[in-house]
C-alpha cells in the first residue's frame, strides 16, 4: 500500500484527525450561518432564495457529517481523547446537532409554502412582462416557527 | 468648446449592437436546440427570459444619433432599413419575453411552478423539467426570433 498523501489525490480516506477537524468546521459553519439567518429574519424580510439556499447548504453539511459519523467508534474515540473532558459526553453532543440539523430542514421542507403537487411558491414575475423574476419575501412572522428551530439548532453548538 | 472626447463613438455602439444581437442568436439556437430535445429545467428558461430582457435594454442603449447612417456607411448598403431591422429584432426579443411570462407555469397568485423539493427528506430542491412537447409553442416563438437575426 504506498503512503497516504495529505491534500492530494490518494484514494485512502481523511484520517481521524483531518474529520475531526472538519466536523467541528462544519459545525461552525452550520452555527454562523444560523445565527445570520435567526437574526436577520427577526427584524426584515427574507426572501425565498435566502432560505432554500440555506437549506440546500444545510443537506451539505448534514452530509458530511454523515459521513464522519459513518467512521464509527475511532473517530468517537479519537474525539473524546481531543475533548479531553471525561464530562463531556461529544458523541451524544454531536448526535444531538445532527437530529436538529435534520429538525430544522424538516421545518423548512414542511412549511415552505407550495401548490398541491409540491411545486414551491419561491417567484413571481417582476412588473408586467419585464422577463425578470423577483423572490417572494417572507416576514418576520412568517418565519418565527423557523427562528423556533434555528435557536434550539444554536443551542446544540458551542 | 468640449472636451476630448472619451465616450464611446459610432463605430463603438454599431459593433456592440451587433455584437449583442449575435450573443442573442447564440443563446436562442441554444434554446431552439434544447426544446426540440427536451428535458430542459425551468431555471433555463427563466434564465432565458432575463437574458433576453437585459440584451433588450443593452440593444436599445446602442441608438444614438446618426447611427443609422453609420450603419448603412459601414454595410455598404445606403438603401438596408436599419431601423426595420432593429425594430423588428426587438420586437421579437419581447414577443419571446412575453410568451414565456405568459406561458410559464404559475399558481392563481402567480407564483412560478419552478421548484420542489427533491422529496429525500435532504431539503435539496429540484428544478422542474420541461418536455420537447411541452416547448413545441415555446421553440416556435425562439425560432421566430433567430429568423429576425442573420
Amino acid at each position: 500500500m504506498p503512503f497516504p498523501t495529505l491534500g492530494g489525490s490518494g484514494t485512502v480516506p481523511d484520517n481521524l484527525s483531518t474529520a475531526w477537524t472538519q466536523a467541528r468546521t462544519v459545525a461552525g459553519y452550520v452555527k454562523e450561518h444560523s445565527k445570520s439567518l435567526r437574526d436577520r429574519s427577526a427584524v426584515q424580510n427574507v426572501g425565498t432564495s435566502e432560505i432554500l439556499d440555506y437549506v440546500n447548504q444545510l443537506a451539505s453539511w448534514r452530509e458530511q457529517l454523515a459521513a464522519i459519523a459513518a467512521m464509527g467508534t475511532p473517530m468517537a474515540d479519537y474525539a473524546k481523547a481531543q475533548v479531553a473532558n471525561p464530562a463531556e459526553d461529544i458523541v451524544a453532543e454531536f448526535n444531538a446537532m445532527t437530529a436538529q440539523i435534520d429538525a430544522t430542514i424538516t421545518n423548512i421542507v414542511s412549511t415552505f409554502p407550495k401548490d398541491a403537487q409540491g411545486r414551491l411558491l419561491a417567484k413571481t414575475w417582476l412588473g408586467t412582462n419585464t422577463g425578470r423574476t423577483v423572490d417572494v419575501q417572507f416576514t418576520p412572522a412568517d418565519l418565527a416557527s423557523l427562528r423556533t428551530q434555528l435557536n434550539t439548532l444554536i443551542a446544540t453548538m458551542n | 468648446m468640449v472636451g476630448f472626447p472619451t465616450t464611446d463613438n459610432l463605430d463603438e455602439y454599431w459593433n456592440r449592437a451587433r455584437s449583442i444581437a449575435r450573443t442573442v442568436k447564440d443563446r436562442s439556437q441554444q434554446m431552439s436546440a434544447a426544446a426540440a430535445a427536451g428535458g430542459v429545467q425551468s431555471i433555463t428558461i427563466l434564465d432565458y427570459a432575463t437574458f433576453l430582457a437585459d440584451q433588450k435594454l443593452a440593444l436599445q442603449a446602442c441608438i444614438v444619433s446618426g447611427i443609422v447612417a453609420y450603419a448603412q456607411a459601414q454595410m455598404m448598403n445606403p438603401t438596408a432599413d436599419i431601423t426595420t431591422l432593429f425594430n423588428t429584432m426587438i420586437t421579437a426579443i419581447q414577443n419571446t419575453v412575453d410568451w414565456i411570462v405568459t406561458n410559464f407555469p404559475k399558481d392563481a397568485g402567480g407564483f412560478l411552478l419552478a421548484v420542489s423539493f427533491v422529496g429525500d427528506g435532504t431539503g435539496r430542491t429540484t428544478p422542474r423539467l420541461f418536455t420537447s412537447g411541452d416547448l413545441g409553442p415555446f421553440k416556435t416563438v425562439v425560432d421566430a426570433l433567430l429568423a429576425t437575426l442573420e
